[in-house]
């Protein structure tokens, strides 16, 4: 077990957001977490960064707390500063060392993360002249530059187009596969999950029901999640979603 | 021509308002981007005129300018950086308040003190000419301290306004960080509002930064652009108020939004 909640109660001051949150995370896992818009995606991400105190209840990590790495969406970066891929890096790296006087030359954990994040030829290219894509990878980049060892990612392809969403996974499965990183990965890109996942956690209705991909994400699950009759067809690795209804308020 | 400026700034009081204008000048330019970037120019707004009521209040209470720049500075900071939870009322809305009140306050103040100074006005209208050697040492000293810190702390400065959360997540210290930086904005505005007066204070924080990020896109670029930008609008500034028999502090400000036109039409250019 490298993390566990225990009936926990998240949300905020004045507020549940969610209740009876029990569900353990083991190392090398591979979990995915879905749920309708509201239903405390956010919150949960908030609480296991440690952005927010539990409200009740257990959260444990084995031994120390290890280093997570974190993804936000890339709506939450402003690309007007003035800095280039290798310069944010850069900035990230030398922000965690104690402060100094004399300039440093770059890391080549700078060089490193670039690669593994496939943005090395963006290295010099600023933040405003990135697609949403290419500002993703990015933002995994800087999280590998801690060495995490759990990579926490919250809706990383969200609007982003089929190519960009596919390579995007790719990277992540290839460091899950390689590097035994622990991924959690919050979306709304239910497809993204099939044949990557071992494990996927619904929220809904204030908890979160957790089990095997297979059994998550089928039809009856995910019908009685999103409250209207969804399809679900499966074709070795990949998965077809269909919601029917919506169209006519039904 | 030479000759003319030797001549012009053997007088002491412009050289005071030179000292005040490039150091404090080119400090406030250097806040500035963090303003821009942050998106926090409303609160830039502001916080000079809440430092007036505190230089105001020291007038009428007959106690040193320099305390009043400071602890108005200092209260402003503190008001407007926890403002925007009670109420339902968004940050910019606390942060126009701030503004309008401690304008108006200021003057109100002013008229009611037991102890009216008849240089008192100058902090409000920008009469730089004003400023004395110890306005000027303290322009110095804070412009130094500033540079300091963040030469020796820049990238948890960048890193910390850039992204708070992620940085939460690094182990940063974000609020103490956002603190440290809020300070020397407190500070750097105190020193020149001091002796300066808002007009000028509120200019190099806006212009020159404003100028040097629409040229450039890489943070030694911006930050040397703005910094000599700011001392170079001083400079002229100043020098031109003398020749021209202007006002010094809204001349010198004038000078350092000067080159933001210039700047929006290159970027224009260079799309």
């Amino acid at each position: 077990m490298l993390f566990r909640f225990a009936h926990a109660s998240l949300g905020y001051a004045t507020h549940e957001v969610l209740n009876g949150i029990s569900f353990e995370v083991n190392a090398g896992d591979f979990i995915g977490i879905v749920g309708p818009n509201g239903s405390g995606k956010s919150t949960l991400v908030k609480t296991m960064l440690g952005l927010l105190p539990l409200r009740a209840g257990r959260m444990e990590w084995r031994g120390s707390c290890p280093t997570i790495g974190y993804v936000p969406q890339r709506e939450q970066i402003d690309p007007i500063w003035p800095m280039r891929v290798r310069d944010m890096l850069q900035f990230t790296l030398t922000a965690l060392e104690p402060p100094h006087w004399r300039r440093r030359g770059e890391h080549d954990r700078v060089a490193e993360v670039m690669q593994t994040a496939e943005i090395d030829a963006l290295a010099d290219q600023t933040l405003d002249t990135l697609s949403g894509g290419e500002m993703q990878r990015l933002l995994l980049a800087r999280a590998l530059i801690v060495e995490p060892q759990v990579l926490l990612l919250d809706e990383p392809t969200a609007a982003m187009d089929l190519f960009a969403t596919e390579r995007f996974m790719s990277v992540i499965a290839r460091l899950h596969r390689e590097r035994e990183v622990t991924i959690i990965l919050v979306t709304h890109d239910l497809q993204s999950l099939a044949g990557r996942a071992s494990t996927v956690g619904i929220l809904s209705h204030g908890t979160l029901h957790h089990g095997p991909t297979s059994t998550m994400l089928s039809a009856e699950r995910l019908s009685e999640v999103y409250g209207h009759p969804v399809h679900v067809h499966r074709q070795e690795d990949q998965l077809f979603i269909a919601m029917e209804g919506v169209e006519n308020g039904g | 021509m030479i000759a003319d400026l030797r001549e012009m700034y053997t007088f002491e009081f412009m050289r005071y308002a030179l000292t005040v204008g490039v150091f404090g000048g080119g400090m406030l330019a250097f806040l500035g981007i963090f303003v821009h970037l942050r998106r926090i120019v409303f609160l830039g707004a502001a916080l000079p005129q809440i430092t007036a009521l505190g230089i105001a209040l020291a007038i009428a209470l007959h106690l040193p300018l320099l305390a009043g720049a400071v602890l108005g500075g200092l209260v402003g900071i503190l008001l407007l950086s926890t403002s925007g939870k009670p109420g339902h009322l968004p940050t910019e809305g606390w942060v126009g308040i701030a503004y309008a009140s401690g304008g108006s306050l200021a003057i109100v103040v002013l008229a009611l003190s037991p102890h009216p100074d008849a240089g008192a006005l100058r902090f409000f209208t920008g009469d730089v000419l004003g400023t004395n050697r110890a306005e000027a040492l303290f322009a110095i000293g804070v412009a130094g301290l500033t540079a300091i810190i963040f030469r020796l702390c820049w990238s948890k400065f960048v890193v910390s306004s850039f992204d708070p959360v992620m940085s939460q997540t690094l182990g940063l210290k974000v609020r103490a960080w956002n603190a440290l930086l809020f300070l020397c904005l407190g500070f750097g505005l105190a020193a020149v509002m001091n002796s300066a007066g808002s007009m000028l204070a509120f200019g190099m924080l806006i212009g020159p930064p404003a100028a040097a990020l629409m040229c450039f896109r890489a943070f030694p670029k911006v930050v040397f652009t703005a910094v000599v930008l700011g001392a170079a609008a001083a400079f002229v500034g100043l020098t031109t108020s003398f020749l021209l028999d202007l006002p010094g502090g809204p001349t010198m400000a004038t000078a350092a939004l000067a080159p933001v036109l210039p700047a929006w039409i290159y970027r224009k250019i260079k799309g």
